[in-house]
């Protein structure tokens, strides 16, 4: 399975109602919705455990069992991929 | 020269001042930025505003901002040279409101009309108001007497107040003037934007001298030639104080905007406001930087923490 984690130069800066991804090489910024920011933190800052983060999402925001949000962190992933925001591990530059 | 600057890409206008409808051919000027399909921008203390001003600013598709610092008389007057612009002022907000044109009320905010803040955002919201900007007086021209006065609130004081009121309640209706570094992250998302743009924008003056904005006016140094001598575009593409300020902005910002996360997007909020304080336009944004200075920056919000 691909893995993913912040490019180099990526700051992620949690805060109360989101978060800020600030590329230091472009000095682009991308502010993050609560949920969103949840995401990040529990995706690329830390062991990219897809499963996990699933499941430690699901229980924050006491998600039904029968909803998918796999699609959300889907999405999530390909925005910051497109915008360049984080890299496969093992890649970083 | 307006057709010079289209030609050379300019299509928006702001048309402020002092106040811009005092100009007797500010209707003509507005009917021609209709005609030459130029965004238009009123900035005006609304008392000069007619139906017929309005329905121009209407058919150029224009948006307006008009100044209305308190909800009675008494207070929106504390601070004008002109007393008794109230009515005046709300009846310009109702012609422009009526004509379905984004109307943006202006508060600036000081000691005397800060307790009325409330009242004024019901009244902008009852005039039919699209937006309530609370302004933060910056220390230029005839606000450095106010300033003397101890009339205004300085940086501690407005963020004070700032962080005193619940941002949610107002909801979109409010917008605060203040540097994009102390919003929160629902704000920024949807403020990100609001920048003045200064890289993009040229000043011309009613006796036709030309500046980085409107702000020539008070500054002698800043006014940098004059359209009745040369054409607008040579002035603007080849002054030295233009090209250093697009080198340097917001490349070379210092000061705290050199290690503020949004230095690219707010470009040093003011520059001529830096520059009226420090005398160079890339130092750190005063307010910020007396912020920083009191521990009251986010410092969430910079690279290097
Ligand atoms: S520190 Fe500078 S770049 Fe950052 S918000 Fe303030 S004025 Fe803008
Ligand atoms: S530099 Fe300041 S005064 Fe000039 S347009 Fe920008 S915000 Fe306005």
């Amino acid at each position: 399975m691909e893995r993913f984690i912040f490019k180099k130069n990526v700051v992620f800066r949690k805060e109360d109602d989101g978060a800020l991804l600030y590329d230091h090489d472009t000095g682009e910024i991308l502010p993050l919705n609560e949920s969103a920011a949840d995401w990040c933190e529990l995706l690329f800052a830390n062991s990219f455990d897809m499963k996990a983060a699933e499941f430690e999402m699901r229980s924050r925001y006491e998600v039904d069992k029968g909803e998918d949000i796999s699609g959300d962190m889907d999405e999530i992933i390909a925005v910051l991929k497109e915008k360049g925001y984080i890299v496969l591990a093992g890649k970083d530059s | 020269m307006f057709l010079g600057v289209k030609a050379g890409g300019v299509n928006s206008v702001k048309f402020g001042g002092g106040e811009p409808l005092v100009l007797p051919y500010a209707a003509d000027l507005i009917e021609f930025f209709a005609k030459e399909k130029f965004d238009l921008f009123l900035e005006t203390n609304g008392t000069l505003v007619t139906p017929r001003l309005a329905e121009l600013v209407g058919k150029a598709g224009g948006r307006a901002s008009v100044s209305l610092d308190g909800p009675d008389e008494e207070t929106h007057s504390l601070l004008r040279i002109s007393k008794n612009s109230f009515e005046q002022a709300k009846r310009g907000i109702c012609l422009l409101v009526e004509r379905g044109i984004y109307t943006q009320v202006i508060f600036s905010i000081h000691k005397g009309n800060v307790a009325r803040f409330v009242q004024t955002v019901a009244l902008a919201r009852e005039l039919g108001a699209s937006s309530l900007k609370v302004n933060f007086i910056q220390r230029m021209g005839r606000a450095e007497e106010m300033d003397e006065n101890g009339s205004l609130l300085d940086v501690r004081e407005f963020l004070d107040f700032f962080g005193r009121l619940d941002t949610d309640v107002l909801g979109d209706f409010v917008f605060f003037d203040i540097p994009i570094a102390f919003k929160k992250i629902k704000r920024v998302t949807k403020e990100m934007n609001y920048t003045c743009n200064i890289c993009s924008v040229v000043g011309v003056l009613s006796n036709g001298d030309v500046s980085i904005c409107g702000i020539g006016n008070l500054k002698d140094d800043l006014v940098l030639g004059n359209i009745r001598s040369k054409p607008l575009m040579e002035i603007w593409q080849a002054h030295p104080l233009f090209q250093d300020l697009y080198r340097d902005i917001p490349a070379n910002l210092g000061g705290i905007c050199s290690n503020c996360m949004f230095k690219r997007q707010c470009l040093g909020c003011c520059v001529v406001n830096t520059y009226n304080v420090t005398g160079r336009f890339n130092a750190g944004y005063p307010f910020c930087e007396e912020a920083h200075r009191l521990g009251l920056f986010p410092r969430q919000r910079l690279v290097e923490v």
